[in-house]
């Protein structure tokens, strides 16, 4: 099959809509939307998370342990396998641009820099929070339906809200890492092993409280399955971090070459 | 009008571009030339306002990154391969257009007026180099725009496709667009562009209509093959004409044109056997103008 071109000059007719429709936020989370839905790699880890929680479901002890306990010890699908995918989901937003150069492209069509990050953020953070949402109620079903429990709803809205935010401040994370680093591979690397090995390095190795290391503090918050509850205080130092990283993503990407 | 003021671009100790300033005007195709390494790409990156660097690019007045709506008022193509490879071609193109708030009829008139309606739905990764640049073409005109900034349009496409995309740039022009397009292939140019900006080294070599570019890089000369041509070359000599003998019986003169030659030689019955003015191609012009401004050359065979 090859191309063909036009044979004859045939007259464009300018386009009838509204180069400007929509205001240029709305049309940068329109152009990240169709971006981000037209590949077949975001489909596929959201996907794999949502997989990822109904194995978890399955695997999860549930003998004797309370509904609460079994629906925090179901929440590691969202703190280790769903964050590493939706972090992913987060660098390649980002990162797949730098890799296949359509960053230019994307420059190019929106404009303005801050506005396209903060498109990729919000978009990002959306997604994962539903897609996280998902994984949350799955884990929470799984409850009655597998334990034999019952579970109170304040306690799901509890610890399942610390859980989404969990994974959207781990996908934007890996959405500023990309930033800085351009470099996907990298960026997800780093993301993964944040929470796995370097946070614990810095406790053993220099004795700080582990309410103090990020990912770790906070994804305590998600499994607390105590009488407690989570302390969303705790939740501040990955906060802090996501919105450190991000400045200064943002910052770079205004002054860098695209 | 495009207007580009003192562009000015370092990478290290290197100096990319250096103080470039040119206008462009509507209604032409104007061309961009310059060796390998002279700069191009960059400045027209410094012009979209991709890369940082001194200076300033206006079109109609306006900067790139105050445009309300960039790709409805410049349309660029500058790197053909930059599209993911996973994407179709009309998700591409379907993205641009939600970003620029372009409805969706818009996309199949420009996949139509490229020619790709038959693989609208392939992966870009699956395109060969000419399609994608047909692609490319497409991105840049999804806006319609007024301003055109095209990066080696011609890149990879066959004969029929450049035939095709030189009648198409002309077109444009002529709907009084602003189209500014680099390429390597001077005998393209010269047959598209009537306006040149041409730099070397980073700096403006020459910014003019091509026929003042070629004849202020090169000179007509006269060929006349006579039978005795050295009492020729004398004559001609007293008329202030240079003269050197090319073969036994040729003679090459600068400085008079063909009908003074044919006169002197007519004057003294001097039997003339042929008469013509070689002049020099855009190639000679951008070959003598650059001559000490090209960065990468190769070893002569």
């Amino acid at each position: 099959m090859t191309a063909r071109s036009a044979a004859a000059p045939v007259a464009v007719p300018p386009p009838v809509a509204a180069a400007g429709r929509g205001g240029a936020f709305g049309r940068a989370l329109s152009y990240e939307w169709v971006a981000l839905r037209s590949l077949r790699t975001p489909w596929l880890l959201c996907g794999a998370a949502v997989a990822a929680q109904v194995l978890v479901d399955l695997a999860v002890g549930r003998d004797g342990v309370s509904g609460v306990r079994q629906f925090a010890g179901g929440m590691v699908g969202v703190t280790l396998v769903g964050f590493a995918l939706l972090a992913a989901l987060g660098v390649t937003v980002l990162g797949g641009e730098y890799r296949h150069r359509t960053i230019t492209r994307t420059v190019l069509t929106l404009g303005d820099r801050r506005g396209i990050l903060l498109a990729k953020a919000t978009l990002t953070g959306a997604v994962t929070a539903s897609v996280a949402a998902v994984m949350v109620l799955v884990n929470a079903l799984s409850v009655p339906l597998l334990g034999k429990a019952s579970l109170p709803v304040a306690r799901v809205v509890a610890l399942g809200g610390a859980a989404v935010l969990y994974a959207v401040l781990g996908a934007l994370v890996g959405l500023a890492l990309a930033g800085l680093t351009r470099n996907s591979t990298l960026s997800i690397a780093v993301v993964i092993l944040w929470p796995v090995l370097l946070e614990n390095l810095v406790v053993v190795t220099t004795g700080v409280s582990q309410d103090l290391v990020p990912f770790g503090a906070a994804a305590a918050q998600v499994q607390a399955g105590d009488g407690t509850g989570p302390q969303w205080l705790l939740m501040l130092p990955l906060a802090a971090l996501t919105t450190v990283l991000l400045t200064a993503a943002g910052v770079l990407f205004g002054r860098r070459d695209v | 009008m495009i207007q580009v003021q003192g562009l000015r671009k370092r990478y290290g100790d290197t100096l990319a571009v250096d103080g470039l300033s040119f206008t462009v005007r509507p209604g032409v195709v104007t061309g961009f030339l310059g060796p390998n390494g002279a700069g191009k790409s960059t400045t027209m990156r410094l012009m979209l306002g991709l890369d940082a660097g001194e200076g300033s690019t206006t079109f109609g007045g306006v900067r790139y990154s105050e445009l309300g709506s960039p790709v409805a008022t410049v349309g660029s193509l500058l790197d053909a391969g930059a599209v993911h490879p996973a994407r179709s071609v009309h998700h591409h193109l379907r993205m641009v257009a939600a970003g620029a708030g372009l409805p969706d009829r818009r996309v199949r008139e420009v996949v139509s007026l490229v020619g790709l309606d038959d693989v609208r739905h392939r992966r870009t990764g699956g395109l060969s180099l000419g399609m994608r640049q047909r692609l490319g073409l497409a991105t840049a005109l999804l806006g319609d725009p007024e301003y055109l900034i095209l990066d080696e349009p011609t890149n990879g496409l066959d004969p029929e496709g450049v035939l095709w995309m030189r009648g198409l740039l002309v077109r444009l022009a002529e709907e009084g667009r602003v189209v500014f397009a680099s390429s390597h292939l001077l005998s393209e140019m010269a047959r598209l562009a009537e306006d040149l900006v041409v730099i070397g080294r980073g700096r403006l070599i020459a910014a003019q209509p091509v026929g003042d570019f070629v004849a202020a890089h090169t000179r007509s000369e006269v060929v006349v093959r006579a039978d005795r041509a050295v009492e020729l070359a004398a004559l001609l000599r007293q008329e202030g004409a240079q003269v050197w003998a090319d073969e036994s019986d040729v003679l090459v003169v600068v400085g008079v044109d063909a009908d003074r030659v044919g006169a002197v030689a007519a004057g003294c019955g001097l039997a003339v056997r042929e008469l013509r003015t070689r002049r020099s191609s855009l190639e000679d012009a951008f070959l003598a103008a650059t001559a000490d401004l090209t960065q990468f050359r190769g070893v002569a065979a």
